[in-house]
C-alpha cells in the first residue's frame, strides 16, 4: 500500500493558525502510571509492512510516521487530542507578518545513545537538509517557503521564512518534517543507515529491528518529559488485514489496523473496541483531457454520467465509506464543499453526451493499481459503460508499474485510470498541489492544465486564516468539477481495532497511531 | 566417475554465472523502481536518479554482472536499495524459515509417504492398496495453494484451532512449531502422494528382479529380502528425488508463505518483485538458484554413487 | 524433473493397439478420469449452453450469497453467479493449457533433436541455457518475467510454454542420444544416408511418443500453475473467469464467504485429477514401461 504523508485532521478544523505565544511544555492528558516493579508493560501492534525509510526528510509512509514521533521529537506536536503545542520549545513567537518564529529550546535535553545535548546546530541541521537540491528530499515541499534557520546561541534562534504557508502549523511543524535529528547522529551514521536506525529525544528508543519480523520501541529511560505508558511496544509487519485480524483473535496482537469489512465483526467482540477515524485518502477516477478520444468534453460528461458510484461503494466497502463528491475531504475539513454537485447514474443522459460527440460506441482502457478494491471498481466500470455503449479494456498493473506512470510522462497514454492519494493531515493545499499545471507529466494524469487553479492554489498557500482560505479552495473544486476530469468516489476511513483495554490514540489524519500517548489499565 | 563429477560441477558453475547473465538483464528492462513505489507522488526526479545510480541500473549490464560476482566473490549480495540493509542480513533471516519450512514438508512427505508406498507394494491389489492409491493419486493433484487455503478457511478462520500467521513470538519454539503446522502440511500433501506411489512402484519393480527372486530361491526370508534388498534399491530413486524435491518446495513456498505471511524467502522475493528492488531480487533468486542446483548436484552424485549401473552423462532436473 | 529413459519403440506399439481409448476406459481409474476430461471437454465446448448466466452479470445486492435455487454455486463480490464462472473458467483453463503445452512441446521437442544428434558444442550449449531456465523455481521465473510484460492471455501462454520447454529439450534429447545407438541408425549412416533423413525417419518416429505422452500429463499441471499465476494476480485480465482468480477473489474475502475459495479448489484439484489418471492410463496401454515414472 502505498501512503503520501502530508498534513490534516482528523475531526475539526483545529488547525491553530495564531499560536498563543510562549508556553510551556504542557503535560499530555493521557494518564500516566508510575512504573512498578511488575511485568513490563508490553503493546504488540500490528504494521501495514515493514519498516523501509525512517529519515524524516524522506520517510516512506505511516508506519514510519509513527515510529519516528515517538522516538524524535519537534519544535511543536499535536498532542492527544490533536491539539498543537510546544514541545521542544520552551517559549515562541511568531512575527506580525509571520516570517519569522524566534523561539528557545529547553535546556538539558538529551539524545539518546549518548548523542549529548540538544541544541540550535541540531534544528539548523534538521530543517535546512529539505532546502537541498541533489538529490531533493521527498518532503521538500513542506519547507518550500523557508529561507534559513538562524541561530544566535545554543538554545535560541529563528526560523525565516521567505514567504507565509499556512501548512506549516497544520502538517509540517507538528508532524514527521518537524522533528528534530541529530546533527552528530546523522554525520555519523551516514545516508543509508539512518533509513533504518535513528534516535531522537523522545519517550521510545528504538530498540531493534529484525526485518520482517518486529521492530521493538522500548522506553527510554533517561526521557526528559513525562514517561510514556508501556514499556515496550512490538511492531509486527503484517501487510493482509485478513492475516491481521485472525492473529487479533487468536491474541497475537494487542492493536492494528483492521478492514472495513471487518468492522461489525470486532464492533460486535466484546474483548475489543474499534475507532473508525476520517482519513484523508481520497480515491477518484480520472480521464485524461490530453487523450484523443476523451479531448471532447461530451464523452467526458458521458462517463461521469454512467458511472455507478454507489454500487462501488457498495461492493468494494460494503457501504461502509461516504461518498466523496469533491477533491477535499472529509466533511469539516477547511476548503471542504458542502454543495458539490452529486452525479447519479443515467445512462439516457449519457447516451445522449455520448451522440453530442458524435459517436455510438468506443473504446477505452480503464488503468488500475491490481488490488481487490481497484479490480472490484474496475469491473463495476467496465460493466457500468458497457450499458452507454463504451467499452472498456481493463489494464490492471502491478503496484511498481503503476506507480511508474508518474516518471518522465509515462501517463501520457493514459485513457481512464483509478487514482487515489492521500495526506496525514487534511491541509487542503496537500490535496490540490498534484493538479496544477507544473505536475503534467509527474502527477496530474488528468493532465488538465488551469491557469487560474494554478493562481488559487498559490493564494491558498500563503492565506494563513483558515476562514479566508475556505473560499479558495471551493473555488478551485468548482473549476475542476466544470471540466469534468472526474468521477470522485470516497475518502476512506481507517478502522482500528485494539483488545478490550488498551485506549489507542491517533494523529489526525487518521493514518498513523501516536504510540507515546497510548494508555492501558 | 571424478571426470564425470569435475565436469559436472563445472557445469553447474557456468549455470549459476548465466543466472546472473540472466537476471541482470531481465532486471533492466522491467518497468518501475522503488523510489516511486513507495513514495507515489512524493518521488522528485532527482531521487529516481539517486536510486537508479545506487543500484547500478545507470552503469552499462557487464558492470552491473561484474560488480555483482567481485560481491559474491567477497562474501556480499550488494545492499537493499530501499533500506540500505546488507542484503545477507535479510536472507539471513529469511533463509532459514524458509528452509524449515522445505525440510519439515520434506520429512512429513517422507514419514506418510514411505510407509504408505510399502504397505501398497507389499499387498498389491488389496483393497487398502486400491484405496491408498487413489488417496494418493488425488494428493498429488491438489495445488499447495488450494490446500493451503482450504487448510486455513477449516483450521485457522473456522476453528480457531491453529495460527495463521507468521512465525510466532521470537524464542518460543512450541510457537514456532505450531505456526509450522498449517504450512508445512499444505506443502507436503502433494508429496505424501508422489512418494507414497514413487515407493509403491520401484519397490515393486525390484521385488520382480531377478536377483530377488533367485535371492527367494535360495531360501532367504521374504521379511529379509523386502526390507534388505528390496527396499534399499527401491529407495534410490527416493533419494535422487529428494533433492528435486528441496527445490520445488522452495518454489511452492512462494505461495505458502504469502497464504500464511511467513517472512521466507518467496515472501522475500515477491515482496522485491513487486517493490523492483532489483539487488533484491537479484540476489535472493541468485541464492535460490544456488541452493537448488547445489540440491540437484547432491542428488545427482548420491544417485551415482549408490548406483553405479546408470549411465555417467544421465541427466535429470 | 524425474524422467527415466528406457529404449523403446512405442510407436510400433500405438499402432499395434489402435483402439487406445477402449484399452484405458477398461481400467477402473482410467474410465474415471475418461469420464471427468469428458465433462471437461463438454463443458469447454458448451458453455454458453450450460452456464445459466453470462459470467460478467453482475447483481450486487446478492453479492457473497451462498448457494441457492437462483445461484447453484452462490455468487461472488460483485454478485456474479460462481457457477457460470466456473464453467467458463474451463475455457481459460483450456485456452492457457494447450497453446502452452503446445509451445513447451515443439520448441522443446526442436531443441532436443538438434542437441541430441548434432552433439559437440551446440549439444553442451542447448543442455546449458535449459539447466539455467531450470535452475530457477519456475513460479519465479514467471513473476519475474510476468512482471516485465504485464499479464494477459498471451503472455502466461509464452511464460507457461517457456517454463515448461526445457523440460521436452530433456527428454527429446536423451531419446535421441538412445536411438543413435540403435543398429538401424549405425547402418543407415554407414549407408550414407543424409543426417535429416535419419533424424525425420528414424529417430523422430522414437521420440515423439513420450513426449507426447509427457504432454499429456503436464496438462493438468500446466492448469494449475496457470491459476497459481492468477492466484498472485498475475494470469488473465478481469473479468475473465479464470479458476485462479475465483480462487484468489475467494482469498480476498475469506471472512465473508468460503464458497469461491472452496467451489474452485475443488474443481480444480477434480480436474486435475482427472487428466492425470487419464494420462496415467494412457501411458500405461500407450508405453507401460514408462509406468510410474512421472515427476512433479
Amino acid at each position: 500500500m502505498l501512503i503520501v504523508s502530508c498534513a490534516p485532521q482528523a475531526t475539526s478544523t483545529s488547525a491553530p493558525a495564531q499560536p498563543a505565544a510562549t508556553q510551556a511544555p504542557v503535560a499530555t492528558t493521557a494518564p500516566t502510571a508510575v512504573p512498578t516493579p511488575a511485568a513490563p508493560k508490553v503493546l504488540k501492534v500490528r504494521i501495514r509492512g515493514d519498516i523501509t525509510n525512517l529519515d524524516t526528510a524522506n520517510v516512506t509512509g505511516d508506519v514510519e510516521d509513527s515510529i519516528d514521533r515517538a522516538v524524535m521529537e519537534g519544535l511543536f506536536r499535536y498532542d492527544a487530542s490533536g491539539k498543537l503545542q510546544p514541545q521542544l520549545v520552551d517559549t515562541y513567537s511568531v512575527s506580525p507578518d509571520g516570517l519569522t518564529i524566534s523561539f528557545t529550546l529547553h535546556k538539558g535535553v538529551m539524545w539518546q545513545g549518548g548523542y549529548g545535548e540538544l541544541t540550535m546546530d541540531d534544528v539548523k541541521f534538521s530543517y535546512e537538509r529539505y532546502l537541498a537540491t541533489n538529490p531533493k528530499p521527498a518532503y521538500a515541499d513542506d519547507f518550500a517557503s523557508l529561507d534559513h534557520v538562524e541561530v544566535d546561541d545554543p538554545y535560541t534562534g529563528k526560523l525565516i521564512f521567505k514567504q507565509p504557508q499556512a501548512t506549516l502549523w497544520t502538517s509540517v511543524l507538528p508532524m514527521t518534517s518537524g522533528l528534530i535529528v541529530s546533527k552528530k547522529f546523522y554525520d555519523e551514521a551516514g545516508p543509508d543507515k539512518i533509513k533504518t536506525d535513528i534516535i531522537g529525544t523522545g519517550p521510545y528508543l528504538f530498540a531493534q529491528w529484525v526485518p520482517k519480523q518486529e521492530v521493538v520501541l522500548k522506553r527510554n529511560p533517561d526521557y526528559w518529559g513525562t514517561q510514556p505508558y508501556y514499556d515496550e511496544i512490538d511492531l509486527i509487519p503484517v501487510d493482509d488485514d485478513k492475516a491481521a485480524e485472525v492473529a487479533l483473535q487468536a491474541g497475537e496482537l494487542d492493536f492494528s489496523g483492521i478492514s472495513l469489512a471487518s468492522e461489525d465483526k470486532f464492533q460486535a467482540d466484546s474483548n475489543f473496541t474499534v475507532d473508525v477515524v476520517p482519513a484523508t485518502q481520497y480515491k477518484w477516477i480520472g480521464m485524461n483531457v490530453d487523450s484523443p478520444k476523451l479531448k471532447d468534453i461530451n464523452v467526458r460528461e458521458a462517463i461521469r454520467y454512467g458511472i455507478d458510484v454507489p454500487s462501488i461503494l457498495a461492493a468494494a466497502y460494503n457501504n461502509k465509506v461516504p461518498r466523496a463528491n469533491a477533491l477535499i475531504q472529509p466533511e469539516g475539513a477547511v476548503g471542504y464543499w458542502q454543495d458539490a454537485p452529486v452525479y447519479t447514474r443515467d445512462v439516457t443522459m449519457a447516451k445522449s453526451y455520448l451522440a453530442k460527440a458524435g459517436l455510438t460506441s468506443l473504446d477505452l482502457t480503464l488503468t488500475y493499481e491490481n488490488t481487490d478494491e481497484y479490480s472490484t471498481w474496475a469491473q463495476i466500470v467496465q460493466q457500468n459503460l458497457k450499458d452507454v455503449g463504451i467499452n472498456i479494456t481493463l489494464n490492471p498493473l502491478d503496484s511498481s508499474s503503476f506507480w511508474a506512470l508518474g516518471e518522465g510522462g509515462k501517463d501520457k497514454t493514459l485513457e481512464l485510470f483509478e487514482l487515489y492519494y492521500s495526506s496525514v493531515v487534511p491541509d487542503p493545499a496537500w490535496s490540490t498541489q498534484w493538479f496544477t499545471c507544473d505536475q503534467v507529466d509527474l502527477w496530474n494524469w488528468m493532465r488538465w492544465c488551469n491557469q487560474d487553479f494554478d493562481a488559487l492554489h498559490q493564494k491558498g498557500i500563503t492565506t494563513i486564516d483558515p476562514a479566508q482560505r475556505a473560499p479558495i479552495y471551493v473555488q478551485m473544486q468548482q473549476l475542476w468539477d466544470a471540466a469534468v476530469i472526474s468521477v470522485f468516489v470516497t475518502d476512506q476511513p481507517q478502522v482500528y481495532a485494539s483488545k478490550a483495554g488498551v485506549k489507542a490514540v491517533i494523529y489526525p489524519g487518521g493514518l498513523s497511531p501516536m504510540f507515546r500517548e497510548f494508555s492501558g489499565q | 566417475m571424478l571426470v564425470y563429477m569435475v565436469k559436472r560441477v563445472l557445469m553447474t558453475l557456468l549455470v549459476l554465472l548465466l543466472v546472473v547473465v540472466f537476471l541482470s538483464l531481465l532486471v533492466h528492462i522491467v518497468p518501475g523502481d522503488p523510489v516511486t513505489m513507495i513514495l507515489g507522488p512524493r518521488a522528485t526526479p532527482s531521487l529516481i536518479r539517486q536510486m537508479r545510480s545506487a543500484m547500478d541500473l545507470d552503469k552499462p549490464i557487464y558492470v552491473q554482472i561484474g560488480r555483482f560476482l567481485w560481491n559474491i566473490l567477497h562474501g556480499s549480495l550488494g545492499v537493499d536499495a530501499v533500506t540500505g540493509v546488507p542484503i545477507t542480513t535479510l536472507i539471513d533471516a529469511s533463509l532459514p524459515h524458509t528452509m524449515i519450512l522445505a525440510i519439515s514438508s520434506l520429512l512429513l512427505s517422507i514419514l506418510l509417504g514411505v510407509p504408505i508406498g510399502m504397505y501398497s507394494a507389499t499387498h498389491t491389489n488389496s483393497l487398502p492398496d486400491r484405496i491408498l492409491s487413489i488417496a494418493s493419486i488425488s494428493l498429488t493433484t491438489i495445488p499447495s495453494y488450494v490446500a493451503g487455503l482450504f487448510l486455513l478457511l477449516i483450521f485457522a478462520v473456522d476453528l480457531h484451532a491453529l495460527p495463521a500467521m507468521g512465525l510466532g513470538h521470537a524464542g518460543d519454539t512450541l510457537d514456532y512449531l505450531k505456526h509450522l503446522i498449517l504450512p508445512s502440511v499444505a506443502l507436503a500433501i502433494t508429496w505424501v502422494g508422489y512418494l507414497a506411489r514413487l515407493v509403491r512402484t520401484s519397490l515393486l519393480e525390484v521385488l520382480n528382479e531377478t536377483y530377488v527372486r533367485a535371492s527367494r530361491a535360495a531360501g532367504i526370508s521374504e521379511r529379509l529380502i523386502r526390507y534388505r534388498y528390496a527396499l534399499k534399491n527401491a529407495l534410490i530413486p527416493t533419494v535422487a528425488i529428494l533433492g528435486v524435491g528441496l527445490g520445488s518446495l522452495m518454489g511452492g513456498a512462494v505461495f505458502i508463505e504469502i497464504i500464511f505471511t511467513r517472512p521466507g524467502m518467496g515472501l522475500l522475493i515477491y515482496d522485491a518483485i513487486q517493490t523492483r528492488n532489483y539487488p533484491l531480487v537479484r540476489a535472493g533468486v541468485f541464492v535460490v538458484a544456488v541452493l537448488f542446483v547445489l540440491a540437484n548436484l547432491l542428488a545427482d552424485l548420491i544417485y551415482t554413487y549408490l548406483d553405479p549401473r546408470i549411465q555417467l552423462n544421465r541427466r535429470q532436473s | 524433473m524425474q524422467y527415466v529413459e528406457r529404449p523403446s519403440n512405442p510407436i510400433q506399439r500405438t499402432l499395434d493397439r489402435v483402439p487406445v481409448l477402449g484399452d484405458v476406459v477398461r481400467q477402473p481409474l482410467g474410465a474415471l478420469g475418461f469420464l471427468i476430461v469428458f465433462v471437461f471437454f463438454m463443458t469447454v465446448i458448451f458453455a454458453p449452453l450450460i452456464a445459466p448466466y453470462d459470467y460478467t452479470r453482475q447483481d450486487i445486492p446478492n453479492r457473497m450469497e451462498g448457494p441457492s435455487v437462483k445461484y447453484w454455486l452462490g455468487t461472488d463480490n460483485l454478485g456474479r453467479d460462481l457457477f457460470s464462472r466456473l464453467v467458463y473458467g474451463s475455457r481459460i483453463a483450456f485456452e492457457i493449457s494447450l497453446p502452452s503445452v503446445g509451445i513447451a512441446l515443439t520448441v522443446g521437442m526442436l531443441l532436443g533433436l538438434v542437441a541430441g544428434y548434432a552433439g559437440g558444442w551446440l549439444d553442451n550449449l542447448i543442455v546449458v541455457v535449459m539447466d539455467t531456465l531450470q535452475a530457477f523455481p519456475s513460479i519465479m521465473l514467471s513473476l519475474a518475467i510476468l512482471a516485465l510484460l504485464g499479464p494477459s492471455l498471451i503472455n502466461v501462454i509464452i511464460v507457461i510454454g517457456l517454463t515448461w520447454m526445457p523440460n521436452y529439450a530433456r527428454v527429446v534429447r536423451a531419446q535421441v542420444l538412445a536411438a543413435r545407438e540403435t543398429v538401424y541408425v549405425e547402418s543407415e549412416r554407414s549407408l550414407g544416408a543424409s543426417d535429416w533423413r535419419i533424424l525425420l525417419s528414424h529417430i523422430l518416429p522414437n521420440v515423439i511418443a513420450p513426449a507426447l505422452i509427457l504432454a499429456a500429463m503436464d496438462l493438468p499441471w500446466v492448469i494449475t500453475f496457470e491459476a497459481g499465476l492468477s492466484f498472485l494476480g498475475l494470469g488473465v485480465r478481469p473479468p475473465t473467469p479464470s479458476w485462479g482468480s475465483i480462487l484468489s477473489e475467494g482469498f480476498d474475502h475469506i471472512f465473508e464467504t468460503p464458497w469461491p475459495i472452496l467451489w474452485s479448489g475443488l474443481t480444480l484439484a477434480l480436474t486435475t485429477l482427472g487428466f492425470t489418471l487419464f494420462g496415467e492410463a494412457l501411458r500405461d496401454v500407450l508405453d507401460p514401461r514408462l509406468s510410474g515414472t512421472r515427476g512433479l
